[in-house]
Order: structure tokens, then C-alpha cells, then sequence
């Protein structure tokens, strides 16, 4: 675990998992003795377990809050896959896919839980992100992983979205880029074809037939949107993440 | 420092290059390695220094890339097996099963490393110092980015050009050059506050996250077109 994860897991804790675990958290069983390290951050130390099952991992006094149980939440008791949070040092913004789950941090001042999708969360974080610093993350199933993976964004435009990888989005490009091709009004399939022509054609490693093809392709795209060339050339390369969140912001129902 | 002259460093890139976004390849950071390589002492670099940042630019890749993508065979090591997260001779649990690993398979035990590669065909940096050593320590380098020591990000022809204006803490677009701490950023001319913000490392040894890392403006410029540098160089 790096410093970055360190830093970043000690915000969480004082910005919430401490106030989350002492007022929604279930009590802690101290785990069996074999366990040694953290499965989280690898503190030894007093651990406990993230739920009442023997064989669970263990965790220290700060990873039990990211990865530990919490009253209200249904199996497997603790923030897991479905859950996303955007967590700032004055509130909290949690959403889970399952609505038996809304009561949790009820208790808790200033959180707000909402039933939505993982997808929905980060792109409305990532098209209106709220003052940072923030921390934003999609839950998934290893909870030690999210424990060692956090990262904490302090620029709306550069996003950092913890959880099972750590993705790093340039978030002014994603922005900028959604509001080019909702003006626009390019319809999802001429883009995705667009934007691989105009690659084909700056590589040039293609026949001659291709390259034929690609032009006509942009050709007619101009035809029906002008303007489409030059939204693709501004966008971030094909392959990248930016791209990637680019169709799922524009394109999200 | 003698002869601190605005530069333009650029170098031809004969292999893909395999770069992830939170490394900026800045220029100090590469006269360091090249320092280290040959255990030459590195607190002198023949860079100008404002306070404890280098004028040397991030690293901006020139032109259209090819994407590609490089798999690694490696054995697992002893630090793998080190990990608290392996169990070793376990059998798993599901969703566990990735971790447990048979300690018996070891040293043979293979693990694959996938990296997005891009081939560019060139890298520059903006500098203000002394060329005839800033060329000759690049040029010492065996490549840039990861894995450079398997073939990729291979320099070819480096030149080094004088130029009339410093862009390596501000570029023509306004934007940070490299990381630059907070404090520092009115002094350079950068407006932070529409800047990208993060928690970075700005001076060698850049891998020293605990003692050389603060919240820095980010440089957002990462790659140009042939055109861009082609204007660029109109300058001089």
C-alpha cells in the first residue's frame, strides 16, 4: 500500500468512516488470534472482523470502516458491489442499486443515501462534481482492495474513482467533450464510426480501399453533422478512459 | 549555473512507449536517472531551479499514435509471495481465488502484466539550462517510461534547440508545464485555481511520494500534433 492509499484512506476515516461507524456501525468482533495483519492497509495491531463470520478478513480500527458492516445494509452487511459514495469533508452522498438498503446512515448528519446504479452515480459525479476535496467510489466485491485503493481528487477535473482499480479521469476533457456532442446532436453508432475513420486515416497503415472508406464514411458524417470532425479530433485518444466515460456520459439513459 | 538558456528538447521515439498518466516523464527526473545510472551525484542538475522546482517540462508526446497493447511474462518473486493478501496453499474461497497461489509451482509460477503501449513518433520537453550537458545526459538514456529497459520508449536522434521564451513552467497554452506546488504557482504565472489540482511528487527522486509530494497544478498537455510543434518552432 502506497502513501497515496494511506493518505487517503486516513480522510476517509476522519471525514466519515469514523462518524459512520460509531453511529450506524455494528459492534466489532475482534477476530481470532491467527490473523496477524490488516487485510486492508497490513497494520498489525488490534483487528477486528468485517462481520460476525469467522472466516472473514481482518481489518484495523480504519479499514473495518471502509470494508466492515454496517446496521441496515443487507447481506453481505457492508458497502459491496452496487454501492458508490462521494464523500467530501462536509457530507456524504451514497447510493446503492438495492433499495432494502436505503436505511442505512440514516443516523448519520449530513448523508444522503439514493437508490441508483454504480454508472448513474459516477457520471452525474463526474458531469457535476461537487467541491473537493472529495473522495468517489464505486464499491466492488473485495472489500481489502477498496481499503488499499482509495484515492482522494482535489481538482473537479481530475477525478480519481476508487474501488476494485483505481481510474484516473481527466474530468474537464469528459465535461467538455459530453457538452460538444450534445450540441451536436451525433447520434451514438455515426460517432463510434467517425471517430474510427479519422483514426484510420492519421495512422495511414491501412490499404487503400480502407482509407477510401474512411473518407467517405466522414464525408457523409459531415454531411449530416458539420463540425463532427473537428468534436473527434478534440477528444481524448480512442482507447483511453476519458473516451470511454465520454460515450457512457453522453450516450447514458 | 553558467549558460541557462531556454531549450527545446526533441527525440525522435523509435519503440512504442508505455506511459501511464500519473507518471509526466519530466525532464529533471530523467537528467536524475541518468545521473543515478552512472552514480554520478544528481543535486546538481544543469537545469535552472526556481525554488525547489526545475525548469524542465513535462514530457509531451508529438503526433498520431498506433495503439498497441504489450503482455508480460514474468515469474512471480519473492516479494509476490511476500504480499499479506496471498495465501499461499489455500484452497479459495469464490471471489478468493485469485490470490491463493501454490507456493510449490514457486519460482515457475507465471504472472502476465498487460500495458497500453502508444508509438509516437516523437517526445519533446521545454528546459532552461545548459544544453551541450542537458543533451549529453539524455542522451545516456537508454529509453523513457515503463519497461524501457525491455525495448520500449527507445530514444533515436535527440536534438536540443535554443529557443527565445521559456515554456518550461508555463506553456504557450497557458497551461502548467510540469507539476507545479500551489505556493508556487502565482510566482510562475499560473493561475491555480483553473488549474488541475493534485497531490503529486515535483522533484527528484520523484518515487519518494512521502517526502517529495504536495498539492501541485498538473500539467494537462500531455500530447501535441506535428502542426502544434510545427508553430512552436515558428517562434525561433
Amino acid at each position: 500500500m502506497n502513501s497515496k492509499s494511506t493518505a487517503a484512506l486516513n480522510l476517509y476515516h476522519q471525514w466519515f468512516g469514523d462518524r459512520a461507524r460509531s453511529a450506524c456501525g455494528k459492534t466489532a468482533v475482534i477476530n481470532k488470534p491467527a490473523a496477524t495483519h490488516c487485510a486492508g492497509c497490513g497494520a498489525t495491531g488490534r483487528l477486528h472482523s468485517a462481520n460476525s463470520k469467522e472466516d472473514s478478513h481482518s481489518f484495523c480500527d480504519v479499514c473495518v470502516t471502509v470494508a466492515g458492516s454496517y446496521e441496515g445494509i443487507k447481506n453481505p452487511g457492508r458497502m459491496g458491489a452496487g454501492w458508490a459514495a462521494i464523500i467530501t469533508p462536509e457530507n456524504a452522498i451514497l447510493s446503492t442499486g438495492n433499495e432494502e438498503n436505503m436505511g442505512a446512515f440514516k443516523k448519520l448528519p449530513n448523508t444522503q443515501v439514493f437508490n441508483n446504479t454504480v454508472q448513474k452515480t459516477l457520471i452525474q459525479c463526474i458531469l457535476s462534481p461537487p467541491e473537493p476535496p472529495l473522495i468517489l467510489v464505486a464499491f466492488g466485491n473485495s472489500s481489502p482492495k477498496v481499503c488499499r485503493q482509495l484515492r482522494v481528487s482535489y481538482s473537479k477535473d481530475l477525478l480519481y474513482i476508487s474501488g476494485d482499480s483505481i481510474d484516473r479521469i481527466d474530468a474537464g476533457i469528459v465535461r467538455r467533450s459530453v457538452s460538444a456532442i450534445n450540441d451536436a446532436d451525433v447520434p451514438q453508432k455515426r460517432l463510434a464510426s467517425a471517430t474510427s475513420s479519422v483514426l484510420t486515416i492519421a495512422r495511414g497503415v491501412a490499404s487503400e480501399q480502407a482509407l477510401e472508406r474512411a473518407k467517405k464514411t466522414i464525408i457523409d458524417a459531415e454531411d449530416k453533422h458539420p463540425g463532427i470532425t473537428d468534436i473527434i479530433r478534440s477528444m481524448p485518444l480512442a482507447d483511453s478512459l476519458e473516451h470511454r466515460w465520454i460515450m457512457a456520459c453522453a450516450y447514458a439513459k | 549555473m553558467s549558460q541557462a538558456i531556454p531549450l527545446l528538447i526533441e527525440a525522435v521515439l523509435e519503440s512504442p512507449v508505455i506511459i501511464s498518466p500519473e507518471a509526466y516523464l519530466t525532464l529533471d527526473s530523467l537528467l536524475s536517472a541518468s545521473c543515478q545510472l552512472f552514480n554520478e551525484d544528481d543535486s546538481d542538475l544543469p537545469l535552472q531551479k526556481h525554488d525547489d522546482v526545475y525548469h524542465a517540462s513535462a514530457g509531451i508526446l508529438v503526433g498520431n499514435p498506433i495503439q498497441l497493447e504489450a503482455p508480460f511474462v514474468s515469474r512471480m518473486t519473492l516479494r509476490d509471495y511476500g504480499d499479506q493478501r496471498i495465501l499461499p496453499n489455500k484452497h479459495g474461497k469464490r471471489g478468493d481465488s485469485k490470490l491463493v497461489v501454490k507456493l510449490n509451482a514457486f519460482p515457475h509460477m507465471a504472472r502476465v502484466d498487460r500495458y497500453p503501449v502508444h508509438h509516437y513518433p516523437k517526445i519533446i520537453w521545454f528546459a532552461k539550462g545548459n544544453p551541450g550537458k542537458t543533451h549529453e545526459l539524455v542522451s545516456r538514456l537508454t529509453g523513457v517510461g515503463k519497461r524501457c529497459n525491455s525495448g520500449y520508449g527507445q530514444l533515436g536522434t535527440i536534438s536540443v534547440m535554443p529557443m527565445p521564451i521559456d515554456y518550461s513552467l508555463k506553456l504557450p497554452d497557458e497551461t502548467p508545464a510540469r507539476p507545479i506546488p500551489v505556493s508556487l504557482c502565482k510566482q510562475v504565472g499560473i493561475d491555480d485555481k483553473a488549474s488541475c489540482l493534485d497531490r503529486v511528487t515535483y522533484k527528484p527522486n520523484y518515487f519518494d511520494f512521502e517526502l517529495n509530494a504536495t498539492l501541485c497544478a498538473i500539467p494537462t498537455t500531455r500530447r501535441i500534433s506535428e502542426d502544434q510543434l510545427m508553430q512552436v518552432k515558428e517562434v525561433v
